[in-house]
Formats: C-alpha cells, sequence, structure tokens
C-alpha cells in the first residue's frame, strides 16, 4: 500500500517530455496542467491503454505507464528505446505494433460489450483481459492477443514495479549502485 | 560515389570490444603493437551503468537486426550486447570451465563434434587468465571440477536465498558449491570488491565484475590501443589472390567510409555478427562468402537450451540480494553425457539468482498468467519469499542450424543476419529430466510452491567452429581461418561444442592462446 509520502514521491516522479522537440523533465503533474499531448496516441488511445494497463497491473496508470510508452516510442528504432519488446524478436519500428494491438482490443472490446475499454467496469475488464491472455477473443486482428498482453504488462510492471517508487511499494531496498537520474 | 577514406596502416585491427576482442587487443598493446579497436555500438563508461532493469536494457544489441527462425530461437538481442565492453559487459561473470567430456564428444559418444584440443591444452590460459583477472569461488568444493589452480580469491558468501535451495540439494543428496565468479570477493587494485545489491544485469560500475571496462579493455587502452565507436565493419578486405587480409573497410556514423589497412585483423564481433561479416566478405577466391570454402561458415549455431525453475518459501529469502547469476552451482548432472538413452548432454544448476521485481528475469515475469489483483498480491509475497534456479544444457552442434544472410537490409543497405536454430529431440528430452529434477528440487526445499516456465536459449556460440582441418571447421584450433591466416576469429563462434557451461571464462583463455599464437607468429602474419 502506498503512503502518503510515498504518495507525495509518485507525484514529484520526473519523466521526460518532448515538447516542440525539446525534452523537458516534469511529473505527471505539470505535465497535465501544461495539457502536454501524448506523440504517438490520441486521447481515446491513450484512456484505454491506461485502462488496459491498470488492469492488467493495479497502480501502472498512476505510475506514469502510458508516458512510459509514449515516451519510449517516440525513440522507436534507436538504441536508446527502454521497452522489453526491443528483445522480444519483433523489429523496430515498434509503434506499428502498439497501435495495432491497441486497435484489436478496442474493437475486441466494442464486441464483446458494445463498450469502449476505458468504460469497462472492472469485472468486465478482467473478463477481457483473461481471454486476451489465452487468445480467446473472437475476431481479434492484430499480433497475437497473449503476445500484446505478456508485452503490456511488461510495460506496466515496469511503470508500476520497476522505480525507485515501485521498489518501495514492495517494501524492497532499492540499493542502487548508480541511482537512475530519470525513472526512464 | 561514396568516398573511401584510407587511413593509415595498423598493426592489429580488432573489430568489437567485448571479452575476446579486447582481450586481443590488450595482449597485443602490450606487447608494443599499434592496435585498433571499432566498435559498432556507442561509447559505454562505468558511469553509464545505472541501477535499473529499465535502463539496463540500453546494453543490449540493437544494431542491424537478425532475423531468427527454428523451434528453438538463440535470443540474440537478449544474449548480445552493443556498445562498449559488448555482451560482457551486462554478462554476469559466471566462470566455471568446460569439462575434460566436453571435448571429444564425437569420438566418445558420437555425437556433435570434437574440438582440436584438449582441456589440458586449455587448462593452463584458464589458469592464468583465473590469476590475472582474480576469480572468486571455492576449487575444493566443486567436486566436479577439472584439474587447475584453486581460485585467488575466496568465494563469496552464501546469503538467504541459497542457504534455503541448498537444503533441496542436500535432501536429494545431490551437491553445491559457490559458483565460481569473476568477481571479486576480496578489492583488486582499484576494483572494488562485490557488495551483493543484485544489478550484475545492469552493469557493474564498481568494478567487482570483471567486465572489459575494468580488465582488458582497461588494459588495451593503457597500453595505447585506440577504440572507435559506432564504427560499422563493412567487410573484410583481401589481396588479389585472397589469401591474405589487407584489412576492413567501415563506415562511421556520419556516414564516411574508411577503408583501414591492417597487418592482422580480429573478429571479435560476437557469434552472429561475426559470421555475417564473413558472409559480406566475398571475394573472387572466396565466392560464397570467407571461410566458407567447403560451405562450413555459419553451420553448427548453438545456445544454451535453459530453463527457470522458481518457488515460493516460508523464509525470508531476499531474493533482491546476491548476484545475477545465482549463489551456489551444482554440477552433478555432468559427467555422463548418456545418462539415458534416447538423451543427451551434461547439465548444470545456477541456483539462487538475484531478482527484480521487473524485467524479462525478473519475479514478475516468472508469473506471466498473473494479472490486476492476484499480480499484486503476488508481487507483495514473492519480494520476500521467491527463489530461483536456472539449468542449463549441453546444445548438440547440428550442421543445419546455421548463420546465413538474410534478403533483408540494415540501415547501412547490407544484408542483414538470419540465425536458424532446432533443438535436438535428445537435449528436448534432457531439459525435460532437468526440470523434473529442478522441481523436486525446490520441493525438498520445502517450497509451499514451485512452477517453471518455457525453454530458452541462453548464450550464443559455433558458427565459425574450429577443427583440425579446413574440410571440417572455419579456423584452426587458435582462430585462425584456415584460408587467410592473418585473419583471427575471436569468440563463443569457435566453439565445435558448448558443453553446459557459461562460456565466457573459456572465450578468455582461447583469446589468450590465441593472441600468443599471434605473436609468436607475427613475422609469417605480417
Amino acid at each position: 500500500m502506498i503512503k502518503r509520502r510515498q504518495f507525495l514521491q509518485a507525484s514529484a516522479l520526473v519523466f521526460s517530455f518532448n515538447v516542440a522537440g525539446s525534452w523537458l523533465e516534469l511529473n505527471c503533474a505539470q505535465a497535465a496542467e501544461l495539457k502536454l499531448p501524448y506523440q504517438n496516441f490520441n486521447k481515446t488511445q491513450a484512456l484505454d491503454l491506461s485502462r488496459l494497463s491498470e488492469g492488467l497491473v493495479p497502480g501502472a496508470a498512476q505510475a506514469g505507464a502510458v508516458h512510459f510508452i509514449d515516451q519510449q516510442l517516440q525513440r522507436d528504432g534507436a538504441e536508446n528505446c527502454l521497452l522489453m519488446i526491443r528483445y522480444l524478436g519483433v523489429d523496430p519500428p515498434f509503434k506499428p505494433f502498439y497501435l495495432a494491438g491497441l486497435e484489436a482490443a478496442q474493437k475486441a472490446a466494442g464486441e464483446k460489450f458494445n463498450k469502449s475499454l476505458a468504460l469497462l467496469s472492472d469485472d468486465e475488464l478482467n473478463t477481457f483481459i483473461t481471454a486476451m491472455a489465452s487468445d480467446a477473443l473472437k475476431g481479434w486482428q492484430g499480433p497475437p492477443a497473449s503476445f500484446f498482453y505478456f508485452v503490456l504488462r511488461a510495460d506496466a510492471v515496469d511503470a508500476k514495479y520497476g522505480t525507485e517508487l515501485g521498489f518501495a511499494d514492495l517494501a524492497v531496498p532499492y540499493m542502487a549502485h548508480i541511482k537512475p537520474k530519470t525513472a526512464w | 560515389m561514396t568516398t573511401i577514406i584510407q587511413n593509415d596502416e595498423v598493426d592489429v585491427l580488432v573489430v568489437g570490444s567485448g571479452a575476446a576482442g579486447s582481450l586481443y587487443a590488450a595482449v597485443a598493446a602490450k606487447a608494443g603493437k599499434h592496435v585498433m579497436i571499432l566498435e559498432a555500438g556507442p561509447e559505454r563508461t562505468l558511469n553509464d551503468l545505472q541501477s535499473s532493469q529499465i535502463w539496463a536494457r540500453q546494453l543490449k544489441w540493437a544494431g542491424s537486426p537478425v532475423e531468427e527462425s527454428g523451434n528453438h530461437k538463440i535470443g540474440h538481442n537478449f544474449n548480445s550486447g552493443f556498445g562498449t565492453g559488448g555482451s560482457a559487459v551486462h554478462h554476469y561473470g559466471v566462470w566455471p570451465r568446460l569439462h575434460d567430456n566436453d571435448f571429444n564428444t564425437q569420438s566418445d559418444y558420437g555425437v556433435g563434434l570434437d574440438w582440436p584440443i584438449n582441456y589440458a591444452d586449455l587448462q593452463p590460459f584458464y589458469d592464468r587468465i583465473q590469476s590475472h583477472i582474480g576469480l572468486s569461488g571455492d576449487a575444493k568444493a566443486e567436486r566436479w571440477r577439472p584439474s587447475g589452480e584453486a581460485y585467488p580469491m575466496p568465494a563469496l558468501p552464501i546469503l538467504s536465498q541459497g542457504q534455503v535451495i541448498a537444503k533441496g540439494f542436500q535432501a536429494k543428496g545431490m551437491h553445491t558449491a559457490p559458483i565460481p565468479y569473476a568477481v571479486n570477493s576480496l578489492p583488486k587494485g582499484e576494483r572494488h570488491s562485490c557488495i551483493f545489491d543484485g544489478w550484475c544485469d545492469a552493469g557493474c560500475p564498481n568494478g567487482a565484475l570483471a567486465n572489459p571496462l575494468v580488465t582488458s579493455l582497461a588494459e588495451a587502452r593503457q597500453h595505447g590501443a585506440k577504440i572507435f565507436h559506432r564504427c560499422q565493419v563493412r567487410r573484410v578486405l583481401l589481396n588479389k589472390r585472397g589469401d591474405k587480409a589487407l584489412g576492413v573497410e567501415y563506415q562511421n556514423a556520419a556516414g564516411d567510409i574508411f577503408s583501414q589497412k591492417a597487418k592482422v585483423v580480429v573478429l571479435a564481433a560476437f557469434t552472429v555478427q561475426t559470421a555475417r561479416l564473413l558472409w559480406l566478405s566475398e571475394h573472387e577466391k572466396h565466392p560464397r562468402g570467407l571461410g566458407n570454402n567447403h560451405d562450413l561458415l555459419g553451420r553448427y549455431l548453438m545456445t544454451h537450451p535453459a530453463h527457470t525453475i522458481w518457488g515460493l518459501f516460508k523464509e525470508q529469502t531476499q531474493p533482491h540480494m546476491g548476484l545475477s547469476g545465482g549463489q551456489l552451482i551444482c554440477q552433478d548432472g555432468y559427467a555422463n553425457k548418456q545418462a539415458k538413452p534416447n538423451r543427451y548432454g551434461s547439465y548444470q544448476w545456477l541456483i539462487a539468482n538475484a531478482c527484480k521485481p521487473n524485467d524479462l528475469l525478473g519475479i514478475a515475469t516468472s508469473r506471466a498468467d498473473l494479472f490486476g489483483k492476484k499480480l499484486e498480491a503476488f508481487m507483495h509475497d514473492a519480494t520476500k519469499h521467491f527463489g530461483t534456479m536456472v539449468g542449463i544444457c549441453d546444445d548438440i552442434p547440428l550442421a543445419d542450424n546455421r548463420i546465413t544472410l538474410s534478403q533483408k537490409k540494415d540501415t547501412l543497405n547490407l544484408p542483414i543476419a538470419k540465425a536458424h536454430h532446432d533443438i535436438d529431440p535428445r537435449v528436448a528430452t534432457l531439459t525435460e529430466h532437468m526440470v523434473k529434477e529442478g522441481l523436486d528440487i525446490f520441493n525438498a526445499a520445502g517450497a509451499r510452491e514451485s512452477w517453471t516456465g518455457p525453454r530458452a536459449g541462453m548464450h550464443i556460440m559455433g558458427g565459425t567452429v574450429m577443427g583440425d582441418s579446413a574440410k571440417t571447421s572455419v579456423c584452426n584450433p587458435f582462430g585462425q581461418l584456415h584460408d587467410v591466416a592473418n585473419v583471427f576469429v575471436a569468440g563463443p563462434s569457435l566453439f565445435p561444442t558448448s558443453g553446459a557451461v557459461n562460456p565466457t571464462f573459456t572465450v578468455s583463455a582461447l583469446s589468450l592462446m590465441g593472441a600468443e599464437h599471434m605473436l609468436k607468429h607475427w613475422s609469417q602474419l605480417s
């Protein structure tokens, strides 16, 4: 459970945002205040991706999962992209993979529940992800659903548990040799 | 038309700055040779090795893509490094030796290939390397260890995860020993001793782990070797007769193409890229690629089939502590490669690997089936009570497992590599046995639950194998191309068999042997 002190730390967690070609280090609240758009996702895509990430890993949305993916896709194809997909046998650029997987998920959610991903209830989302993980969603068209599940889950785990704050949430001592300058 | 810039001749041109290339460079530079290293990736320093499993990914391969196929892929991008120090920057420093029975598998078992050398030929080089680097371990506790000098440093301590799992081995009548590590248990020169914080996978910036940044490459630079980053070698240049290398052609980040003359060329670009480079170096006398006059280039590609066992224990295991490579080793399953019919190979356990919450080898991925609240509950439990060990099997070198060129091209308009690897059914049977044994051990250790995941490829070997004859191999026992004596190949691509141990110690021993041979015969080569 995140304590108040950790919550405050979370709100101070810094991410790099590309604004008009320059990289700014901002926390999520500052980014929201500036209404910085995502670079690779429209508003609907971002909301759906956020909901899906949260369903996979509780707390991932607040931890900045969509920012993480969005920011790394801006480095797409470059050696600095830090998404796990870079060693999962998918050739760069990775953006088409994410967009195709998300579009398939959006359509599948629409067919199954007649709702967008962002509006699924917790139970519906749980049912949806269970089917996604086992390639049991009818009409899925995109990268294999179970693989998209694996990749997105890994990204959400990174955002939630792969940072100093995530370690603290698990009461795991971070013990850095060299502390990362930013979470990612 | 592209301008080719002519550079002055160097004595030794090394392609790749990993464990093998750096060692060649150090030996040659110490002998007074003018050494140049061309590294395809970016420059890295110890300060770049941030403690983060997310940031650690920047150490992995990001060069020319590799097209993979087969029923047991080699996992190229995960198993390969990119930048100064190559894969050795993120390697875990687990340095066991090959065994006597790894060198003559065709003669002894009718399987695979024979090496042109024996363990006895390599032992002095293992001993010298371990003395120079400063390995830690307990030679007496390794009841299976082949002959050799004792380790110069005491073993690293066994922490709670290792102690818990070791009980399972004891209960099954099996044996464990501290892992032989190229990691300091005591300070050595400017290199500190290990602090057991489990960040080896992200690179060790305090110098405890012997990566080239603090060992061979540092020595090479100290003795005048120059390294140039973001320089992609395009091909080896040969004389008209095709029997001598003149140097290499490479391209820098700005796109300029250089012709770099050299008396000797050392190809140490790791398994796949070394073979690719030979394919790309076709010549009138080598129309099917350099080193391929007998259609052997790229063949016998190997990877260690590996399985991880995971469990949850009632004890606090502190899984984030220790070393990524583990704490204990068991090679009880090494001596007899044909213990059962239809099964082949030695295997070893690396026990109690340090695990962080995220990444491919992290705690969350061990239960990839969990999500939502169940995953959350698991994470809070597992980060206290998790145990893990990995079993590593022999691979059988199969001629059809091969590195070739793809039809696809990279950003330099060069064909990318294709790597095909299938697992032999006899090895697959061995992995099944190993998994069953591993789960039994965890149960015997008191795991409240234990499980395993998919088989994976660990390490990449073969493709330019050594042998006595050009009809059966690409290189001679010293790594020289049979067809062109002043081209040396260095690295695990030389291995005719994989053994079931981590390869970097053997890579280092072979590189020392090859580099000294190069110097001894310098007048004939240059």
